[in-house]
């Protein structure tokens, strides 16, 4: 006889998981980008909780909570037009959810073509969005030197806007894939299969 | 234990719901107004705001922001914006650099529309109480579900952060090195950020219990053991931020339409 118990993956309870991995995500996300900003480093960290929660929960759950980092994020700094780089982390979780779902999460090669998708979606939604709030650049050190570079050469602010994102992306998105693998890997059975996953013996 | 609120200023006294309306009022004005004199003073009202407020020491973390924003839009944009031209009029020179007017005219546009918001939401939003916020969700309609996760969300992000500069500290006193070139503080991140993740995954299946145990799931109707106070200025407040926000949008179709002409210079 199968019976629920609170490691169930289905149910009322996944509901109680949902309800508690989002925050975690967002405040990962928060926390890699003060750790990412006290260091000094040019690229954002502010995606790993997204990845973590899509890779552990599934897609719409890794959006979701993706989508409300941009949104508490930018109600604690005031910077309310920020929120539409939730576009942005709402694609990472859905990417990396998806793959993870369908148990294409396990390798290091799974993980290489996570990041270069996730990298490539957020540089072709990064570009447009930071051109409608910032005219192009954006708050990020190592992007806007990227942009200036490109720009005195003579790419033009749009594409410059888009090229500069891709190899400050790839490191980015690299390392927060790589993090979450790592979790990932070493969760317990029960938690895997939280993503809709089935567990191949 | 609750914890005791403080209603020493206007703005604290304020429910979160006309801070929200005042908020939405100030969003839509600075969009699409689209003046310079009117981003100015709302600048200068967050900032007396700020001070009267005693928020400073918060408000620096901010500056920090704006002021790197500041140097990377006016220096970017003032020497190689899209529409600077061959001829343009040079502003001034600073290291064999020319600053074009049209450049810095492209950098005032969207400067002066971030900054602005910044500093006026950072001051509304700083002082709403999370929890009176909470009340205010669910007594709008909001389900119980999503309205604490998302409360949950601003008070993770205060653990996690203490748990951060804890094992941050940890792994300083061990002989992590967090300071020098790229690449060593690159090497930092990992023992910091690792373990901070491992730590919140872990507890995950006790929270789970520990909520499941208070009822969480369960279906009966919850209460809410918060009242939030009537205060005379809420109404006003909340009518001025939507008066505001009618107006500007009106203006801007107006304007759109060329049904008026702008009577507002469109400076930025």
């Amino acid at each position: 006889m199968n019976m629920n118990t609170v490691d169930s993956a289905k149910g009322r309870l996944k509901g109680t998981y949902i309800a508690i991995m989002i925050p975690i995500g967002v405040a990962i996300n928060y926390i890699g980008g003060i750790i990412a900003s006290s260091l000094s480093l040019p690229i954002y960290l502010d995606s790993i909780g997204t990845v973590i929660v899509a890779a552990i929960m599934g897609p719409w759950v890794g959006a979701a909570s993706g989508a409300l980092y941009n949104i508490v994020s930018s109600l604690i700094s005031g910077n309310i037009m920020a929120s539409m780089f939730a576009i942005c982390n709402i694609g990472s979780g859905l990417i990396v959810g998806y793959m993870a779902r369908k148990n294409h999460f396990k390798s290091i090669t799974d993980v290489i073509v996570a990041t270069v998708l996730v990298a490539l979606w957020n540089a072709i939604t990064g570009a447009p969005i930071a051109m409608v709030v910032y005219g192009g650049i954006d708050g990020n050190a190592g992007t806007n030197l990227m942009i200036a570079g490109l720009n005195a050469i003579g790419t033009d602010l749009a594409n410059a806007a888009f090229l500069a994102r891709i190899p400050v992306n790839l490191v980015d998105k690299g390392i927060a894939s790589v993090i979450a693998w790592i979790v990932y890997k070493r969760l317990p059975d029960h938690l895997k299969t939280l993503n809709g996953s089935t567990i191949e013996k | 234990m609750l914890q005791e609120r403080d209603y020493s200023t206007v703005l604290r006294s304020l429910s979160p719901a006309a801070k929200l309306w005042l908020a939405m009022g100030l969003i839509f004005s600075l969009i699409f107004l689209k003046n310079t004199y009117y981003a100015f003073a709302v600048i200068a009202i967050s900032i007396v705001t700020i001070i009267r407020e005693k928020q400073t020491g918060l408000f620096k973390l901010l500056m920090v922001t704006i002021v790197i924003l500041f140097i990377s839009m006016y220096g970017i944009y003032g020497t190689m914006a899209p529409n600077i031209m061959e001829g343009d009029p040079v502003a001034f020179r600073i290291f064999n650099l020319n600053f074009y007017t049209t450049g810095i005219a492209y950098a005032n546009r969207y400067y002066l529309r971030v900054v602005p918001l910044m500093c006026a939401l950072f001051t509304i939003f700083l002082s709403i109480d999370i929890t009176d916020l909470s009340v205010t969700m669910c007594k709008a309609g909001i389900p119980y579900k999503y309205v604490f996760t998302f409360v949950d969300s601003f008070q993770v992000i205060t653990l996690l952060r203490k748990e951060m500069e804890q094992i941050r500290d940890a792994q300083r006193a061990r002989g992590l090195n967090t300071e020098g070139n790229l690449i060593q503080r690159f090497k930092a991140f990992v023992p910091i950020i690792v373990p901070v993740v491992a730590n919140s995954i872990i507890k995950i299946q006790d929270q789970a219990i520990a909520m499941e145990t208070k009822g969480f799931n369960s279906e009966c109707k919850k209460t809410l053991y918060r009242e939030i106070p009537a205060y005379k200025w809420n109404v006003p407040v909340a009518a001025f931020g939507i008066a505001l926000a009618v107006f500007s949008i009106t203006y801007r179709i107006l304007v759109a339409l060329k049904v008026i002409e702008p009577f507002i210079s469109n400076i930025i």
